[in-house]
């Protein structure tokens, strides 16, 4: 076995009270696609931050070919052939690709252009790579901009390159593109190291897999020897759970039509406005919504909580929707910490917060009722246990809690402290641990099975796969494509097809 | 016809410690520090240049002292909001208050008068007429091109927008700020220059009279760019010299209040800003700590 390029002994990190690495030691090989996995908070990121010098490690040896290696800052680490693609891409957005390439080795004061996009476009591993240099990056698509952050390492001549959750943000084409450029540097001779959590990737394009749980190092293997079982094992720590299957819709009960919506759009332009949308929600389906982060799914959702300027019309159960949440309807919004917590407040508080009306004394609930604070406690305690919501004690702030904990607080809270009838769930499992995502999808299928609508917004076509009846495609604010899992006449719910339309190319 | 001459020979000369100041704050602007002490950098350097002036005799030494001023309030303003990650804005407005203190105390010690240095003569005067105004022009041009084509340039610009692409190319983001922010500070430093003694002889109360604000102004009516905020500066001077020029005369035969006519070029600054229908984009991370 070639001697490792990167391996680490030992390495420990502490944030205050909290570990985040511990005694991880590892050994990777040259010239490979390593996989870096692990849930949330795992230390996957931190792992390469300390590689990368960006965050030093409190214990512990670092050796980077062969070389035992203490990092002062970044530059050291670049200047050692090592480059790191952050998750929230390090570009300036009004600066063309080409300054932005060049931004920290000017090579002098007066800035040389042309030498340098001539620069660049030799060491392009192909002529394919090449880029409208000139143009501004806030102009190009995300997978572009991407593409300039790897330019960037590539202008750096960096050996060791590192991509932290590098296809959070892509649809399923620019990710095979994104791994056929790194295979592409791979076999250049490079070493590139990818923080996922998705497992689907990792068998398909990477050689070698670790698996860091809760701070340490739990396995490493070979993909080409390894079973998806075995690393989502590794991943939880148990066994995982079955895959959930979608049953028919059951036809005892009459599906009755909750939610329409009609030719909605944006009140005014701009980047996912909404473009002639229609689209209907029956009670007991999950209609998914497909799409690139920013094709209007934000906007569709504000559009039905009222908070979006729109024309067109929302129809609830056939009539005109007076603007705003209804009171039967279950919100789990996106941005959970600014939209749907109190973050520094406690558990106790968060699980009945909009609910308040349960815990009123007396027998009429109104606005100025007074709360009975002994009955939200134990309200909410009972509704806490029945969605497995894991926290400390009750007065415990609610960011302290996992991200999983945190979105099963608030499935607890909506879908137990009113009588719904219909669930929008906009990207729910974002940042919730493999365990949480399994419940959720879970809950979200029982609902669907009991007669609820359930309209779920998600970037992560695999989960729609699994969990949608239907699958609407939203692109540039409007709806690119519909595809139906039980309907046989319809266009085939096939992952490839849905993955064109979400970027804009006919089905 | 000689009234237009010297009307527009008073805009140049107007414009110019205005030219200096915002082109300063725009620096510092686009480096991603918010520039609201420009007022107090102003007096700071007005009065340290008066005052060198007045106690060597030397004109030569007060440009010296007054750019040094502002260049060193420019570090203090720098060094603060970077290492101790002061808010910006409290900052500057705490800067602002501290000077109107200040000066009147130093002043008390070294001259036995709280408001003002003693007029200064010709020979401790800058005889420059509008050399400062072209000057400012040439600055406004070769800033253009400076933020466009340099490295120097490229890192200001990326260290207002986007830090951490700074960083994490190895570039302190917190050096360019400061680098920044002294550069402002000089020019603004040269503002004050201008106002103690080129237009004024010697230090008076006030004496920059919310030319920092209106730099401000200007800067955010040229979308923090140079060409448009240089005209910014123009519209402003104009205003100020028709305040002047109208100043004790009667309008329509109606005398005006010399008070309601010295708010004209805060008028047409209001005016201007709310005019502005495009959504002028400042710096994206502006006021935010590295």
């Amino acid at each position: 076995m070639k001697p490792s390029i990167v391996s680490f002994q030992n390495v420990s990190k502490r944030y205050g009270s909290c570990v985040s690495l511990s005694q991880v030691s590892a050994e990777f090989a040259p010239g490979r696609l390593h996989a870096i996995l692990g849930e949330n908070g795992a230390g996957k990121s931190t792992l390469m931050k300390v590689l990368f010098g960006l965050v030093r490690a409190d214990d512990g040896v670092v050796r980077v070919e062969g070389v035992e290696r203490e990092w002062k800052s970044p530059a050291d680490a670049i200047a050692a052939g090592l480059g790191m693609v952050q998750q929230h891409f390090t570009l300036v957005p009004s600066l063309s690709v080409i300054d932005n390439v060049m931004l920290g080795r000017e090579g002098g004061w007066h800035l040389d252009r042309a030498a340098a996009i001539a620069e660049i476009e030799a060491k392009l591993p192909d002529a394919s790579l090449r880029m409208d240099w000139h143009r501004r990056v806030e102009e190009l698509s995300v997978g572009e901009q991407q593409r300039v952050e790897i330019l960037k390492l590539i202008a750096r001549d960096s050996r060791i390159m590192v991509l932290d959750e590098p296809t959070a943000v892509l649809v399923p084409q620019e990710i095979d593109a994104l791994f056929s450029l790194l295979k592409k540097l791979r076999d250049q001779g490079r070493s590139v190291f990818v923080i996922t959590h998705k497992l689907s990737e990792v068998f398909q394009h990477c050689d070698t897999w670790s698996v860091l749980r809760l701070g340490r190092l739990v396995r490493q293997g070979e993909v080409r020897d390894s079973s998806l079982e075995e690393v989502v094992r590794a991943m939880m720590g148990s066994e995982p759970p079955p895959p959930i299957r979608l049953q028919p819709r059951s036809q005892d009960r009459a599906h009755i039509e909750l939610l329409e919506i009609r030719s909605l759009s944006s009140a005014r332009g701009g980047r996912g406005a909404l473009r002639d949308v229609n689209l209907k929600v029956e009670s007991g389906e999950i209609l998914g919504i497909a799409g690139v982060d920013g094709s209007g799914q934000s906007q569709l959702v504000d559009a039905m909580l009222g908070l979006h300027d729109v024309v067109g019309e929302i129809l609830w159960r056939g009539d005109k929707m007076l603007r705003g949440r209804r009171d039967d309807w279950a919100l789990i919004s996106e941005d959970r910490h600014r939209q749907s917590l109190w973050m520094e407040e406690s558990v106790e508080l968060n699980a009945g917060l909009g609910v308040e009306r349960q815990f009123a004394g007396g027998t009429s609930a109104s606005s100025l009722s007074v709360i009975d604070y002994e009955r939200w406690g134990s309200v909410v305690a009972k509704w806490l246990a029945d969605f497995d919501v894991r926290f400390p004690h009750r007065g415990e702030r609610v960011s302290r809690l996992s991200g999983g904990n945190q979105q099963k607080l608030i499935f607890a809270r909506e879908l137990q402290g009113r009588d719904v009838k219909f669930v929008l769930a906009h990207q729910p499992t974002r940042g919730v641990d493999l365990g949480a995502i399994h419940q959720i999808h879970q809950r979200l299928v029982e609902l669907r099975d009991r007669g609820v609508g359930v309209l779920l917004i998600s970037s992560e076509l695999d989960e729609l796969m699994a969990l949608a009846d239907r699958i609407v495609v939203l692109e540039s604010g409007r709806v690119a494509a519909q595809f139906d899992r039980w309907a046989e006449s319809s266009k085939q719910f096939d992952r490839a097809l849905i993955g064109r339309a979400m970027i804009g190319a006919s089905v | 016809m000689d009234w237009l001459i010297a009307y527009i020979e008073s805009v140049m000369r107007l414009a110019a410690p205005l030219m200096f100041a915002a082109m300063g704050g725009l620096i510092s602007e686009r480096a991603g520090l918010a520039n609201i002490a420009l007022e107090g950098k102003l007096l700071v350097s007005a009065f340290a240049a008066a005052a060198v002036a007045a106690s060597t005799g030397s004109a030569e030494w007060g440009l010296v002292a007054g750019v040094v001023a502002g260049a060193m309030s420019g570090w203090i303003f720098g060094a603060s909001t970077v290492w101790l990650k002061a808010d910006h804005i409290v900052m500057g407005t705490a800067f602002n208050l501290l000077v109107v203190g200040v000066i009147p105390t130093l002043g008390k010690a070294w001259f036995g008068s709280s408001g003002s240095t003693p007029a200064l003569g010709t020979e401790a005067r800058l005889q420059a007429g509008v050399g400062f105004f072209i000057a400012g022009v040439a600055l406004v041009l070769i800033l253009n091109e400076a933020l466009r084509r340099t490295r120097w340039g490229l890192r200001v610009h990326s260290a207002g927008e986007s830090p951490n692409a700074l960083l994490v190319q190895g570039v302190s983001p917190r050096r360019v700020r400061i680098g920044a922010a002294c550069v402002a500070g000089a020019l603004a430093g040269l503002g004050g220059v201008i106002l103690s003694l080129v237009q004024g002889s010697g230090y008076v109360r006030d004496m920059a009279g919310g030319r920092g604000y209106l730099a401000l102004a200007a800067i955010i009516f040229g979308a923090w760019k140079p060409y448009p905020t240089l005209a910014a500066c123009l519209i402003f001077a104009a205003a100020d010299s028709a305040q002047m020029l109208l100043q004790g005369k009667s309008v329509f035969d109606i005398s005006v209040p010399a008070s309601l006519i010295q708010t004209l070029p805060f008028i047409a600054t209001l005016t201007i800003l709310a005019l502005r229908r495009k959504r002028v984009s400042a710096p994206r991370a502006i006021n935010q700590p590295l």
